[in-house]
């Protein structure tokens, strides 16, 4: 009998996919080097290199309106005598991170190319041989600790307030696919009701001005990526704006007696240079008062205030957490700020003893800063370099916001062709082409399922079971 | 012991169902040119290919299996084309991906059919009699111990029992190098009318009682699921011309691409006239708010609802009860009447499978309009059986615990005939490489059939539900189409050896000559404009069909079957690209094999809920290991590197 896969297409060789990334630490520098590996690699920056080497080039990359050309140092490093045994380039480019991601983005925009997942490039080269038997164990944990941070990182995403948009657009995206595909496979039956090309188009017109906005969140991915950012955080009226304004050393946060007068989170950058040499600059953001009793029966307002300030806390890579009284009880905050907070770990939760002028308790573990007169404040400022600076080493969030934008896009992109279909239907109250609608939709919705976990056929199946009498 | 070890098979099949006929003709297809020997192992040969629920074959999803089977050299086409008394394909108004050829078929004639068909085959005993346990000797599979008196039935096609041993009554024991085992609704069956409770896996017919506690000893872990069916009226009794009628279509569409063919085999003259029976319309009444009140009424009498059943329904083929309950605000189900055969007056009626007792089924059957005075000839009935769970099978069919013992059908909780018959197919082709002495490891893709999606999905998800076939579960739905099956199936069955016999040979035959036409039209179509435009631009449009590509294309010659692939290929030409270009990326990894024996439990660097699903569904390649809930890609990468230092660590591994 003939073989296990007889007929399968086996003329060609298995392509695999090339793999980029950011592979020196994120944030702002002088240089940063992206890496690239598969058979896609060595032509990324000269179209049909294939020799080793190293060359200088300039790389086009598309811009707000012309197209950018920037200088780069390729340096080619044909397979199988590479780091992943495939070929390999790296690419050195000034250091500015949303110039990186953006080159990283026109590269996985063509076909075969895409972000590297959790250590993949250590997977590959260890898979291709080039990592001896020793170095496996190492090499498993490695990626299981990558894999733990982009885990961790998505779980505190997930907890703020875009993360429950996400998952509201993943849901809306699951029921519009369960209705198409329920006048699909249940077409026979009586009770089942096809989505028509008219109701669809225009619950994909509300979903696509949800991306539009999500998309257009304050803040450049690229931007929250590389700036570390360090939240304010506390009890309403701990003094958290007024230090916001004393740290940056101007007026950017309306300062009131009433608690609660910070809704929005506020977000500036803060040079941190002068407190310490080199230290760079951190996103200071600042946000409405953390109140449990606030969180759990307040108005919309309010709770839209506190959403804002929990996800402040879970995108942070440092907290400066407020308190006057200097009795710092977690037991006050939110759930899922407090949850935020223990993710951060110890040394990277400053304790901050505000309105040291009034007196009171003495802190026994935080800080003591009068906003008013300055007390406190550059030794504050140099433990925030300090902390950033341990932040900025984690690889979690910034590998994963750029492959969730990523993400967004193809989702829309998938969204907006499924909109065209729907826009197609002769007669609005029909899909025409209810099947290649499906496809579009599954597309949208296995992309934006990497932000909000996997949707799988048996959860679509459970909603059309559940709004549709099926079997007769 | 003078009994034991009388008789050798190769393969032994156990279940005359729709998944152990499947799986004895394609052990036929591979086994008989080798001279080896199947068995077939039946409690009541008079049963073989019974329709025990609706006599109906395909449907959406459903008719793809089909359409698959046949590719594949299958039994299951070719018996519903010789026995349809309706024919309809679904789903017309939509693209061809989601066609789905449907039959209802003459029950009888369905079942002796297949009898027919069997008694063809030289290298198949058909065995009377019911097993008592299987015999395994260290992991593996030796023999099939039967209980009762066995006789052998169908000796073959020239009439001569070559296996006149076996007549002898009293218990035997069929020495055999693989078990197909397809125990259907039988396995510890109980069957429930109200509180009415029945040992057996169907109607008037008996239960296995000895294979659970067999399969359990051996260390399966086992379910329990239920079914139900419908009352069946008596159609003289039905005010039949008061109802909506509902016809088949005026021109039918054949399963099987050898009864679209007007030269057949000579074993099979009656396919050269399609459809071979006249055809018969189905009837449409309706529940009402009164009926849905009595159920109310009535529902601590279910069997559902008052906890005597324990096993778990499918959600998408309700009772009438479970209607009423789940969707309590709609005030009528329509409900089909169905006639069963040309032979009897039994009338199935669709959409009202019940367990409420017998008077209940009375009072709700006479409320319906046309059925005031509709005589019951057998009340609807649930079913509970034991299953296997399949994780504990390799896609291929075989268990992972013993080696040579094969599964399909509801045994790995599926429900349809289709779904049974498709997995008949795989296990039966594998346990013939078994018994042949290659690999049982054949597996279809996720890419190149629905029976492959089946399989994969078996043994990488935990069902919540007997398992059915739907075209939403496929990702490459636009390539899985009813009318490419033979594209996509025949080299593959023919390499496999599926197509030895004269119908093989034919099918092979249309496969090439079908390629060339296609290859033919398609240059015709790039260099043909049409009204100005390019042919190749104008046949993308929504409206474009066969007879437009006709018209465009007056001088090629026409032959339906490669023009429609031609025109589907060319509409989902964009998605297909797409798609196979993912698969080809995604080749290595999905097919990559891991090896057995891993203690996952063991492993440092994965995550606990990584390590559980792995240690749960031992995947066999790492395709399926990235399908598992609780995988992400970085676990996949990690079990990669862990398996390839594996490797390296042992030379001889």
């Amino acid at each position: 009998m003939a073989g296990d896969r007889a007929g399968r297409d086996s003329a060609r060789p298995p392509e695999r996919d090339t793999i980029i990334a950011r592979s020196s630490p994120p944030g702002d520098s002088t240089r940063a080097l992206i890496r690239a590996s598969g058979p896609l690699a060595l032509g990324l920056v000269h179209p049909h290199a294939s020799g080793r080497g190293v060359s200088s080039a300039l790389v086009t990359i598309p811009g707000a309106c012309a197209m950018l050309e920037l200088p780069v140092i390729a340096m080619a490093m044909p397979g199988p005598a590479s780091f992943t045994g495939e070929d390999v380039l790296e690419v050195l480019v000034a250091g500015r991170t949303h110039l990186v991601e953006r080159i990283i983005d026109a590269w996985t925009a063509r076909p075969g190319c895409r972000r590297a997942g959790p250590g993949e490039f250590s997977a590959r080269a260890f898979l291709a041989g080039r990592m001896t038997l020793a170095q496996a164990e190492g090499v498993a944990a490695a990626i299981a600790a990558e894999n733990e941070e982009e885990l961790e990182a998505a779980a505190g995403l997930r907890e703020g307030r875009a993360g429950r948009r996400h998952a509201a657009l993943a849901t809306e995206l699951a029921e519009l696919l369960a209705m198409v595909e329920a006048g699909i496979d249940f077409t026979d039956q009586e009770d089942v009701v096809a989505i028509g090309g008219a109701e669809l188009s225009r619950r994909l017109d509300a979903l696509l001005g949800v991306m539009h906005e999500l998309g257009a969140a304050p803040g450049d991915a690229a931007t929250i990526v590389a700036t570390p950012r360090v939240a304010i955080v506390g009890a309403p009226n701990a003094g958290k704006s007024t230090l916001f304004n004393a740290l940056l050393g101007r007026e950017r946060s309306v300062v009131s007696e009433v608690a609660g007068t910070t809704r929005d989170a506020i977000e500036e950058l803060l040079s941190l240079n002068e407190a310490r040499p080199g230290a760079g600059e951190v996103m200071l953001v600042d946000s409405a008062g953390l109140d449990d009793e606030l969180a759990r029966r307040s108005g919309e307002l309010e709770r839209v205030a506190q959403d804002a300030a929990t996800a402040a806390v879970a995108m942070a890579d440092v907290a400066l957490w407020c308190d006057p009284t200097g009795r710092f009880e977690a037991v006050t905050l939110p759930d899922a700020a407090r949850a935020a907070l223990s993710r951060l770990g110890a040394g990277r939760v400053l304790r901050v003893r505000t309105c040291a002028d009034r007196g009171g308790a003495t802190a026994n573990d935080g800080l003591s800063v009068c906003a008013l007169d300055g007390f406190g404040l550059s030794r504050l400022l140099r433990a925030v370099a300090d902390a950033a600076v341990t932040g900025r080493g984690r690889r979690g969030l910034a590998a994963l916001l750029p492959r969730h934008r990523a993400a967004l896009e193809r989702c829309a992109a998938s969204l907006r062709q499924a909109r065209e279909l729907a826009r197609e239907a002769a007669d609005p109250s029909r899909l025409d082409r209810p099947e290649e609608a499906a496809q579009t939709l599954r597309d949208a919705l296995d992309a934006a399922g990497e932000l909000s976990g996997r949707i799988g056929v048996e959860e679509i199946l459970g909603r059309v079971f559940a709004s549709f009498c099926v079997g007769k | 012991m003078s009994h034991a070890v009388a008789n050798h098979f190769d393969v032994v099949v156990i279940g005359g169902g729709h998944a152990g006929v499947e799986a004895a003709w394609a052990c036929c297809n591979l086994l008989e040119p080798l001279g080896l020997r199947t068995a077939l192992i039946t409690m009541d040969a008079s049963k073989i290919g019974v329709m025990s629920c609706n006599p109906a074959i395909g449907g959406l999803a459903k008719g793809q299996l089909v359409r698959e089977i046949d590719a594949c050299g299958g039994l299951m086409g070719l018996a519903t084309d010789a026995t349809g008394i309706q024919f309809r394909l679904l789903n017309t108004s939509k693209g061809p991906a989601v066609h789905g050829p449907r039959a209802q078929c003459d029950k009888h004639r369905y079942a002796r059919r297949v009898q027919a068909m069997l008694a063809t085959r030289q290298g198949l005993a058909v065995i009377q009699g019911s097993v008592e346990s299987l015999v395994t000797d260290r992991g593996s599979i030796r023999a099939v111990r039967i209980a009762n008196a066995a006789s052998t039935v169908a000796p073959g096609a020239d009439g001569r029992s070559t296996y006149a041993a076996i007549g002898a009554p009293g218990p035997i024991e069929l020495s055999c190098s693989a078990v197909v085992l397809t125990t259907g609704t039988f396995m510890r069956g109980l069957m429930h009318i109200g509180e009415v409770q029945r040992e057996g896996g169907r109607a008037e017919e008996g239960a296995a009682v000895g294979i659970s506690a067999c399969l359990a000893s051996l260390g399966f872990e086992l379910g329990r699921l239920k079914t139900g069916t419908p009352p069946r009226l008596r159609r003289g009794t039905i005010d039949w011309e008061s109802l909506e009628p509902q016809h088949g279509d005026v021109e039918p569409t054949p399963f099987s691409d050898l009864t679209a063919t007007t030269d057949h085999d000579e074993a099979f003259p009656s396919l050269a006239t399609f459809p071979v029976l006249s055809q018969v319309e189905c009837r449409q009444t309706r529940t009402s708010k009164a009926i849905h009140a009595l159920i109310r009424e009535n529902l601590h009498l279910a069997p559902m609802y008052s906890g005597q059943i324990e096993g778990v329904g499918p959600r998408y083929c309700p009772s009438l009860e479970d209607k009423v309950v789940r969707f309590a605000d709609r005030d009528s189900h329509g409900v089909f009447l169905e006639p069963e055969s040309l032979e009897d007056d039994w009338i199935y009626c669709n959409g009202i499978s019940t367990s409420l007792p017998a008077r209940v089924q009375d009072a709700i059957v006479r409320a319906m309009p046309g059925c005031e005075r509709a005589e019951i000839l057998r009340h609807g009935y649930a079913v509970e059986y034991d299953m296997v769970r399949p994780h504990q099978l390799l896609a291929g069919g075989m268990t992972k615990r013993v080696a040579g013992l094969f599964l399909a059908g509801q045994i790995n909780g599926t429900s349809g005939y289709e779904e049974a018959a498709a997995q008949g197919l795989v296990a039966g082709i594998n346990a013939a490489r078994l018994a042949a002495g290659s690999p049982p490891d054949f597996t279809f893709g996720r890419d190149q059939a629905y029976i492959g999606v089946m399989m994969d999905d078996l043994v990488t998800k935990t069902p919540l539900e007997p398992y059915r076939m739907f075209t939403s579960r496929a990702e490459h739905r636009l390539l899985l189409r009813a009318d490419n099956a033979a594209d996509r199936l025949t080299p593959l069955a023919g390499s496999l050896g599926l197509l030895s016999g004269p119908l093989g040979k034919r099918r092979l035959e249309m496969f090439r000559a079908k390629q060339s036409r296609m290859a033919r039209l398609n240059d015709a179509i790039d260099r043909t404009s049409h009204e100005g435009r390019p042919l190749e631009k104008l046949l993308r449009a929504d409206a474009f069909d066969v007879a437009d590509l006709r018209r465009a294309l007056p001088d090629e010659p026409f032959d339906r079957s490669a023009w429609q692939t031609v025109l589907a290929d060319r509409r989902y030409e964009t998605y297909v690209v797409r798609q196979r270009a993912e698969i080809r990326r995604q080749a290595d990894m999905e097919h990559r094999r891991i090896p057995a024996g891993i203690d996952y439990l063991s492993l440092v660097n994965l995550r606990t809920e990584a390590k559980q699903a792995l240690h749960r569904f031992r995947p066999e390649t790492f395709g399926q290991a990235s399908r598992l809930e609780g995988m992400t890609p970085a676990d996949v990468s990690i079990l990669a590197v862990v398996v390839r230092s594996r490797r390296d660590a042992t030379p001889d591994a």
